[in-house]
């Protein structure tokens, strides 16, 4: 299988955090989203890199927003199918890696 | 409450361009939030951070950077920075205009010190030829230390005897008053031997330079060249100026020539 269809661990954090907004989201969104679900106050600059390889993998998609009211223009994102099918797939991979270990790894 | 300008640039310079306004925009709306929240040292903290992290990420070898180095997109790049730079410039005029004056302030520095060594030290000045095999000559005195200041016999020694010289002259810096004409003007000028000027290498604009036997017997022939901005300025580059007496320290010179 394509190692394009696995997620990096960055990417699964990114794309997890997208999922959970349910709907386009732009990067300081998805950034407060980590920070607030994980603690983990990630590089911002990171979070865009990540979006952008992701749209070209075909993983994410986005559109420039203009801003309805008092508001300010944002590039948004949303998941793909492809992108949800390689969220599946890494989460079955970490399970069956983590299945037998219990709470903390040997 | 702004982010630190440096790591601004950073992100600026490091980011590709199609992400750069959206990313400072976030950057700077989450800057407020550790701001107000955690004070404005760890905001600072904060925004360096994320702004460091921009040049890994930009710098990876795998072809994921977040600047792409396009040949085609260059042009397209710069206008866009251009039009971003100057549009937050106009929204900070104070800033704007102190970091115009220090610009011009620099440059009309370097420009000024540039100018003078280049007419001092570069340059040659008007009308000397050949300034490369030109050179001044210096004596040393037995403890080591250099003197140019040379008694006439002993020019007249060096004169004769020297190996290696086309040809030697002498000068002496000399203020003059300046009379005759007009109001008394304090001037610099130079009393030179009869072949200064072959020496130097110069042509006479008009009339002619010193002949040798003017310069054998010491206040028998009274005369002087002018220099070109002399000539100029005091006597309006009057080509009837050759021939005309003027006073020097109160004593009557001919003009016998024009330096160029």
């Amino acid at each position: 299988m394509s190692s394009r269809n696995y997620l990096g661990e960055f990417e699964q954090v990114v794309l997890l955090a997208l999922a959970r907004l349910r709907g386009p989201a732009y990067g300081a969104a998805i950034h407060r989203e980590i920070l607030e679900t994980t603690g983990r106050d990630v590089s911002i600059p990171a979070v865009y890199v990540t979006l952008k390889r992701m749209e070209r993998k075909g993983l994410v998609a986005s559109d420039v927003t203009a801003p309805s009211s008092g508001g300010r223009t944002t590039r948004n994102y949303r998941i793909l199918p492809a992108g949800n099918d390689a969220l599946a797939r890494s989460r079955v991979l970490l399970e069956r890696l983590w299945d037998g270990l219990g709470a903390e790894p040997a | 409450m702004k982010p630190p300008a440096f790591a601004r640039g950073l992100v600026r310079l490091f980011s590709a361009s199609e992400d750069r306004a959206f990313l400072l925009e976030d950057l700077a709306d989450r800057f407020g939030e550790v701001a107000r929240t955690e004070g404005l040292r760890a905001a600072n903290r904060w925004y360096w951070s994320q702004a460091l992290s921009v040049v890994p990420w930009a710098l990876r070898p795998d072809g994921d950077l977040i600047r792409r180095r396009s040949r085609e997109n260059h042009m397209e790049t710069l206008l866009q920075d251009v039009r971003y730079a100057v549009r937050k410039l106009r929204t900070t005029p104070s800033f704007t205009a102190i970091a115009a004056l220090t610009v011009a302030l620099g440059i009309g520095a370097t420009t000024t010190i540039f100018s003078v060594a280049n007419a001092v030290i570069f340059r040659a000045p008007p009308g000397v030829s050949d300034r490369a095999e030109l050179v001044t000559v210096h004596g040393t005195s037995a403890d080591g230390s250099s003197f140019d200041s040379f008694s006439f016999p002993n020019y007249l020694d060096y004169r004769e005897g020297a190996s290696g010289l086309t040809d030697l002259a002498a000068f002496s810096v000399i203020a003059m008053s300046l009379g005759g004409q007009g109001d008394p003007e304090l001037l610099l000028g130079n009393s030179v031997t009869h072949n200064y000027f072959d020496v130097v290498g110069t042509r006479p604009a008009i009339g002619r330079f010193f002949l040798p036997e003017e310069d054998v017997t010491p206040g028998t022939h009274l005369v002087a060249v002018l220099s070109h901005r002399t000539w100029k300025r005091r006597f309006l580059e009057d080509p009837a100026v050759i021939g005309r007496t003027i006073n020097l320290n109160r004593s009557p010179f001919t003009v016998i020539g024009v330096a160029e």
